[in-house]
């Protein structure tokens, strides 16, 4: 599977498919530059979906009210561009007030060990990391709650 | 120049169901107001039907039917009885917008937040090709990105 072939899956499950259960993804953007970073989609949310009549009161009453997004790139095995794409992330995250995202990084074939080492140990409970070997279809997640739910949803190889 | 402008069915009918109920409510009352019953015959509901076709059309052509042109200098827009003609060029970013149940649009943003929805589902385009395309011709004639307008919609 080829990288843009997978954006293209990813994106249609998080605006229309199993991404709902968490957030409303309404927007998606491709190629887009954010601080040094050039994404290759950027898809933004909300976690109240507009709904109509009583799921919008169910939604209005019961869920919270916050903006969230998913980032990707690819091409990056050995994570150098994580930095300054986390560092794009975090002042996006502030200045929309933004509680958490997801960053999903492709690859058309393994990741080095030490980037999968720093994934799996990171923590963050503002940003969960996903590494998606599309070769192997193998997904290394952080391990936060937000981390783990991005690896689940990320699995959209066929 | 490309051109595209299918019949949406669902807001025609729509339109003529609002109508058709709308006319029969009307009747009814006047009706009752006038003889203190309802008469209603057969006759009288396909002329109803009738009716609420031809106004239903009418008003479908003036408020909804879109007929969206476009090539790789600029597009046409016209929803019922407006119209808009812009250049690619005058837009720096695209987006692919869904709308909930499955309907699509695809949006031009200029500077800032100011921006111009295309509905692409209505249009039986496909949205994410449509989207690509819009890219390509906005990048073709691009005046640079705009870094830091990003803005979630909410």
């Amino acid at each position: 599977m080829k990288i843009r072939q997978y954006l293209l899956k990813l994106e249609d499950d998080l605006m229309t498919g199993g991404g709902r259960w968490v957030a409303d993804f309404t927007e998606s953007f491709r190629e887009l530059p954010l601080g040094d970073t050039n994404f290759d989609m950027v898809i933004l949310g909300n976690t109240r979906p507009r709904g109509f009549l009583l799921s919008r009161f169910f939604a209005w009453v019961a869920l919270p009210n916050y903006p969230v997004a998913c980032f990707a790139y690819s091409d990056d095995p050995d994570l150098k561009r994580l930095s300054s794409s986390l560092k794009a992330i975090a002042e996006y995250r502030e200045k929309e007030e933004m509680p958490w995202a997801w960053l999903v990084i492709v690859n058309e074939g393994p990741f080095s060990p030490r980037a999968q080492a720093l994934v799996e140990r990171n923590d963050s409970k503002e940003i969960g990391i996903a590494l998606v070997d599309l070769a192997s279809q193998e997904i290394t997640a952080s391990k936060s709650y937000i981390g783990r739910r991005m690896g689940r949803l990320a699995k959209r190889f066929k | 120049m490309k051109t595209t402008a299918p019949l949406q069915i669902g807001n025609l009918l729509k339109t003529i169901a609002f109508l058709f109920f709308g006319l029969l409510i009307l009747w009814a009352l006047i009706n009752y107001l006038m003889l203190r019953q309802v008469y209603l015959h057969w006759v009288l509901l396909v002329f109803n039907l009738l009716l609420a076709t031809a106004l239903g059309w009418r008003f479908y052509k003036g408020n909804y039917h879109t007929t969206f042109s476009y090539d790789q200098d600029g597009f046409q827009i016209q929803r019922g009885d407006s119209r808009l003609s812009a250049r690619w060029r005058d837009y720096s970013r695209v987006s692919l917008v869904h709308l909930g149940l499955g309907e699509f649009a695809v949006r031009l943003y200029k500077d800032g937040d100011d921006f111009l929805q295309i509905p692409v589902s209505s249009l039986k385009l496909d949205p994410s090709e449509f989207r690509f395309q819009a890219m390509e011709f906005v990048k073709g004639q691009e005046k640079g990105p705009d870094l830091g307008a990003l803005s979630p919609r909410r």
